[in-house]
């Protein structure tokens, strides 16, 4: 894959997700190679936590981009940023994989297809998920210990609350207060406003 | 549901954690209560957050894929029947008819019947379980939906019923039983291959969760008996139930 370093002309802005989103809901089929660049790794990595399987993984994140593709003109600004109306959808698809039954379908077969590791370049994203990594880990270290563990087995494993409850053999009517409370650290922690 | 408990769901419902019927009664709070409305929003850019620091770089092939793939799909008009996700591509995969639905998370625990997880303090030891109970419900899951499935069901003499499901080519068996009667403490219910009445033992049967078992082989059917608890060598009486597998299989 072609390293993609988006500069802005002096005296220009750069055009921000949202702004090549609105471009796509044009149809900009160039427009959208961007979005594409800027959001499949995080894409794939929530797939990936969630799914497991790397074939299938990686169809979740087809369907996620087809989404974007096809919904582009449905995305509200006022409801949220572009990526974190993506990786909504991303971690909303991932964990309907895992929660119906009609995965197994071609599994080996996709499996002993694609079994060859691609090589590609490290793009920007990367080192910007690197540092993302740290503060994220950092951040889950401020919850309890019960708070961190119901958010990153209901967000990673795609646990609904009463999955999270029999796991940790915490009283199921609690759990929602848990993850609850543990987002809101998180979200404190990482400075995240809506 | 009170509305006090209700605003203590943006966490689970942000996450996807909550049930489908609870789900629905959220999100008519939801668009009563901005308050919630608003944390929901926080709770997402949140956990955008734990995504991008998972992200991985796909390989070259997808990009390829998903641009060639958005050349024929048409885009959805603006006009909104309301709703922040936009009406899912139905995937073009042919669904199969699924004989047992194997849940997410850990159903499996309970379902399929693994581990007590209340042994698992340690959260990397949860995970760990979680791991092993979804490679366990993916191998169920191939049985039941091999090509070459066959299977079939029969009332247990004492009550219930059981249900298997076999693949010749996997070379697997899964035996599901439901509604079979409580054994007092030191009697456990196994499981048998038959080759033609010969039986060879498939493990032991919790009541309530399924029996994945390999080594098929040329089994001419399954069996079920009620035996001292640890299970037998060999069957102690006569079986509860035999199912029949299909004859003339390759
Ligand atoms: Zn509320």
């Amino acid at each position: 894959m072609r390293t993609v370093v988006h500069l802005a002309a002096p005296g220009e802005h750069a055009p921000t997700l949202e702004d090549r989103l609105a471009r796509v809901a044009q149809g900009d089929q160039e427009a959208f190679s961007f979005v594409y660049d800027a959001v499949i790794g995080a894409v794939l990595g929530v797939a990936r936590r969630v799914v497991r399987d790397p074939a299938q993984s990686e169809e979740v994140a087809q369907e996620v981009l087809l989404d974007v593709w096809r919904g582009a003109a449905r995305f509200r600004p006022d409801r949220g940023s572009a990526m974190t109306w993506i990786l909504t959808m991303a971690h909303r698809r991932a964990v309907d994989r895992v929660r119906s039954a009609q995965a197994a379908t071609d599994r080996e077969h996709r499996t002993a297809v694609r079994e060859h590791t691609p090589e590609y370049d490290e793009v920007v994203e990367e080192v910007e998920a690197r540092l993302e990594r740290e503060q994220v880990r950092r951040c889950l270290r401020t919850l309890t210990e019960v708070q961190r563990r119901s958010v990153t087995l209901a967000y990673y494993r795609g646990c609904t609350h009463r999955e999270v409850a029999g796991l940790l053999d915490v009283p199921l009517g609690t759990i929602k207060t848990r993850l609850r409370d543990g987002l809101i650290r998180l979200r404190d922690c990482l400075g995240v406003g809506a | 549901m009170t509305s006090a408990d209700l605003h203590t769901m943006t966490g689970a419902y942000a996450l996807h954690a909550l049930d489908e019927d609870e789900r629905r009664e959220f999100e008519g709070h939801l668009v009563e209560c901005p308050a919630c409305a608003r944390e929901v929003r926080e709770f997402r850019a949140t956990s955008a957050r734990l995504a991008v620091a998972v992200a991985e770089s796909p390989g070259p092939e997808l990009k390829r894929r998903v641009m060639d793939e958005i050349a024929t799909v048409r885009q959805l008009p603006p006009e909104l029947p309301d709703r922040h996700s936009p009406t899912p591509v139905e995937p073009r995969r042919t669904r199969r008819v699924v004989v047992l639905v194997l849940a997410a998370c850990l159903a499996a625990i309970g379902a399929l019947g693994g581990v007590a997880i209340d042994r698992y303090r340690d959260a990397r030891d949860a995970e760990r379980a979680v791991a092993e109970q979804r490679a366990r419900g993916a191998a169920i899951e191939a049985v039941i939906t091999a090509p070459d499935a066959v299977g079939g069901s029969a009332p247990a003499s004492g009550g219930g019923t059981v249900r298997v499901i076999a693949s010749p080519a996997l070379d697997r068996a899964v035996v599901l039983t439901s509604g079979l009667p409580t054994l007092p403490d030191a009697r456990v219910y196994q499981g048998w291959y038959s080759d033609n009445g010969r039986m060879r033992s498939i493990g032991l049967i919790r009541p309530g969760t399924a029996l994945l078992a390999s080594g098929l082989d040329r089994a001419s059917g399954v069996g079920v008996t009620v035996e001292p608890a640890g299970g037998s060598a060999r069957p102690s009486g006569a079986p509860i139930v035999l199912i029949d597998l299909p004859a003339g299989r390759s």
